[in-house]
């Protein structure tokens, strides 16, 4: 069934679907020229990739759809997959609200984005390998030397260091925005510890028993095997000559507990990989390698994924308070003995200082032209950028150069006089912590809202796995959409939802 | 002149310790033109681990993991160390204005750029500035500048180990106007730092035997700590305010750093349940064929 037959069938179903069909139109029609909606074309007219879905979800009873939307987030809560909001006294533990409209990739758009997402990835890992090395993009003077070198996400505990294969992000979260079709910005490469993998997971999990039909109908690249390539990625990471006991490196997952807001990831990961989680009580330095404490004894462990920040990761080494790291690791880390994925000290790619130098970045190191759009990004650090944005903060983003999670931030365009006020306020008395982007008419996919479909914004943050033996992209990732009409954060800690992710075959 | 040095620290636990980790920087290594003959490092109890690596700084560091429950640790570091090639002036051409020598002249030098930014214990500031100015008006040679800056804070501060600790802010030895070695280092880098200069902080050892009829040198009892300050071209010229004079051939480089965190002569975690610890340091820098000419 094309599009326009769709539409036709739309405007003459029965009493019980004419909700869904009015709102539809409305998804169509409502927005403002400058949004792109993934879904429709016009009022009530799919896009090729949703073709098909959509002529499916119109055959569906609106009753069932939300029957299957509860029975959804119950099953989530069985699970147990929360997460905690800091600063939040009320709930400690939420679920993120997941949407059962799943959001679709053209295989040619998945195909055109990946090399774009590849080439990024691959430039970040150049520039952290060079700055803890021969640093030649400061001599270059590409990058501003005291941008990188006074920076809080510099360790200058890591240079010289020479992880295997050279690979310092062994997994990035590239945050990714549409604009239009095929028209996509990086909004943030996360290179530190990126987030939310398990919740990709679990959405596809859930559509698959839900809506097992839609996944025999429409041909879907699968994310599921996420976890093996997780594991094999590591693996071909190990120091060398570690896989010998068994045939695999010893890989273990390293969690601050269960207080974390990712605990369930941590735990999650571990099992799905079929690897121990460890906290810093079970490990020690024994004979110069890192070992967890088992029931036989000492078990040495080759390859660390990290979910403890940089500053915990090893008392000896940064912050001497830290009850999360392990006293020595740093010292089994450059004697060549263990691989931490990702490197501590990676966060100085993914400063949001840095990130406007991104283009500059990436030409350096591949020598092609940048594939991914960059957002021009204003820098409250500089006397130009600094008057500029404060002649325009109702039209900017404003961002903390070393926030996280939507917390500290101003959308001007969303925000009330008193708001902006109180923001130049702040934006004047520490102008270089802040920077300022323009903001973009992200594009928006309709969530099932209890009228219907509605449009709501969307990010993509497709996960990448970088190693002596390649690369992994998986298809889709997670997609975060801003739950609230006409919002465009989309943080889970400040109520955004979760969608599934189909790149189609 | 040859020197060897002896440097012994010892911690007594009223408990026992079960692990110990440790990073250390009492080794001296070929820095600011001295030659290291011999170096040793004898750590007890027997260490599970140790590994001798240069840091990013390029100083001699020591890893150490002690995994036998212990209530005594004692590490001694003994060198021998050529200090004749040390320079004792500041070399031609610091004669030229000092504004030749800051981070800003010099963009493509990166250690220019890097000792010249913040470092965990010294901040740049509006007040730092301020002090370092008067010693460096328009055009003056950067020589001039630095010993002048060098002498005022010689002359102006009193040398008084009870007004600071060892974490004391620079600004608070500023408003003060006395403290130790570790403090006068840290504000004169601070003062170099506020006006674009590149400067490091330097541990180290200094001769403390007065010759005769001289006033002894204070701030000598352990070890001591004086100002680098980068003439470009990864050329180094050592300046102590403690004593206001170059840090020449009387003196040994341990190690070098952008502040004292980085260049502790011991850094560690122990596990244990002891309340209490008492340190013991014992250092002696002896001068070859001179007999003992420092002991403290």
């Amino acid at each position: 069934m094309s599009p326009e037959t769709a539409v036709a069938r739309a405007a003459s179903t029965t009493n019980s679907n004419q909700n869904t069909a009015s709102n539809i139109e409305e998804a169509g029609s409502s927005l403002a020229p400058a949004t792109f909606d993934e879904m429709f074309a016009g009022p009530g007219l799919a896009r090729p990739a949703y073709a098909q879905y959509l002529e499916w979800f119109l055959r569906e009873e609106p009753a069932r759809l939300a029957d299957k939307a509860a029975r959804a987030e119950e099953l989530f809560r069985r699970i147990g997959i929360t997460f905690n909001v800091y600063d939040d006294s009320a709930a400690t533990e939420r679920l993120i609200p997941f949407d059962i409209v799943p959001r679709l990739l053209a295989r040619d758009t998945w195909a055109k984005l990946s090399r774009g997402i590849e080439q990024r990835v691959r430039a970040v890992n150049s520039f952290v390998a060079d700055v803890y090395g021969e640093q030649e993009i400061l001599r270059a003077g590409v990058v501003p030397t005291d941008l990188v070198l006074n920076n809080e996400a510099y360790l200058p505990q890591m240079q010289g260091l020479q992880p295997p294969g050279s690979i310092f992000t062994h997994i990035t979260g590239v945050d990714l925005v549409c604009t239009g079709p095929d028209e996509f910005y990086v909004l943030e490469d996360n290179v530190r510890t990126p987030s939310g993998v398990s919740y990709m997971l679990e959405n596809r999990e859930t559509m698959m028993q839900m809506f097992p039909e839609l996944f025999s109908s429409i041909r879907v690249q699968p994310v599921t095997d996420f976890p093996h390539f997780l594991r094999r990625s590591l693996a071909a990471s190990a120091p060398e000559g570690s896989a010998d006991r068994d045939g695999w490196p010893t890989i273990a997952v390293l969690t601050p507990g269960t207080f974390n807001s990712a605990y369930y990831e941590h735990s999650f990961l571990a099992d799905q990989m079929g690897v121990e989680l460890v906290e810093s009580r079970d490990l020690q330095v024994v004979d110069g390698h890192l070992s967890m404490r088992t029931i036989s004894g000492h078990r040495p462990i080759d390859v660390l994924y990290r979910r403890v920040d940089d500053d915990f990761l090893d008392p000896l080494a940064f912050r001497p308070d830290s009850q999360l790291g392990v006293a020595g690791l740093m010292e089994v880390y450059r004697a060549g003995r263990l691989t931490v994925a990702n490197a501590p000290g990676t966060g100085i790619a993914d400063d949001k200082a840095l990130y406007s130098y991104m283009p500059e970045i990436i030409e350096f190191y591949t020598g092609e032209p940048a594939l991914l759009n960059n957002v021009t990004t204003y820098r409250g650090s500089e006397a130009d950028d600094l008057a500029f944005m404060l002649d325009h903060l109702d039209e900017l983003v404003v961002k903390e150069v070393h926030g996280s999670g939507g917390y500290g931030m101003l959308v001007g365009p969303a925000s009330s006089r008193a708001e902006l006020q109180r923001f130049r306020h702040k934006l004047m008395a520490n102008p270089g912590a802040y920077i300022a982007q323009p903001t973009l008419a992200l594009s928006t996919v309709p969530v099932l809202a209890e009228s219907g479909l509605a449009p709501r914004h969307v990010d993509l943050r497709p996960y990448v796995l970088l190693s002596p033996e390649g690369i992994h992209i998986t298809p889709g990732g997670l997609t975060r959409v801003a739950l609230t009409e006409g919002s465009l954060v989309v943080n889970s800690s400040q109520g955004g939802g979760t969608k599934d992710t189909w790149v189609l075959e | 002149m040859i020197f060897e040095i002896r440097h012994r620290t010892t911690y007594h636990y009223n408990a026992a310790v079960t692990e110990s980790f440790a990073e250390l920087h009492v080794l001296p290594t070929d820095l600011d033109g001295q030659k290291v003959l011999e170096r040793s490092v004898v750590i007890e109890p027997d260490p599970d681990h140790v590994r001798q690596r240069v840091d990013y700084f390029g100083n001699a560091a020591v890893s150490v993991a002690i995994r036998e429950p212990h209530t005594t640790l004692s590490l001694e570091a003994a060198s021998v160390v050529d200090s004749s090639g040390r320079p004792t002036e500041f070399p031609a051409g610091s004669g030229d204005g000092w504004e030749g020598f800051t981070a800003d002249a010099n963009p493509a030098d990166l250690a220019a750029v890097e000792f010249s930014l913040d470092s965990p214990r010294v901040v740049r500031s509006a007040e730092l500035a301020a002090f370092a100015e008067p010693s460096f008006p328009a055009g003056a040679s950067l020589e001039v500048g630095v010993m002048d800056l060098c002498g005022r804070i010689f002359n102006e501060f009193a040398f008084d180990p009870d007004a600071t600790e060892v974490d004391t802010p620079v600004s608070e030895v500023l408003a003060l106007r006395r403290g130790v070695c570790q403090d006068f280092t840290h504000l004169m880098v601070g003062a170099l730092r506020s006006i674009g200069l590149p400067a490091c902080y330097v541990s180290g050892y200094l001769e403390t035997d007065p010759p005769p009829g001289q006033p002894r040198l204070t701030g000598a009892d352990r070890t001591h700590a004086w100002v680098g300050v980068y003439l470009g071209g990864d050329r180094w010229i050592g300046v102590d305010p403690t004593n206001n004079q170059i840090a020449g051939r009387r003196y040994v480089t341990t190690a070098r750093g952008r502040d004292y965190s980085e260049v502790s002569p011991l850094r560690g975690v122990i596990f244990s349940d002891s309340t209490r610890t008492s340190l013991e340091v014992a250092v002696d820098v002896i001068a070859r064929d001179q007999g003992v000419i420092g002991v403290s």
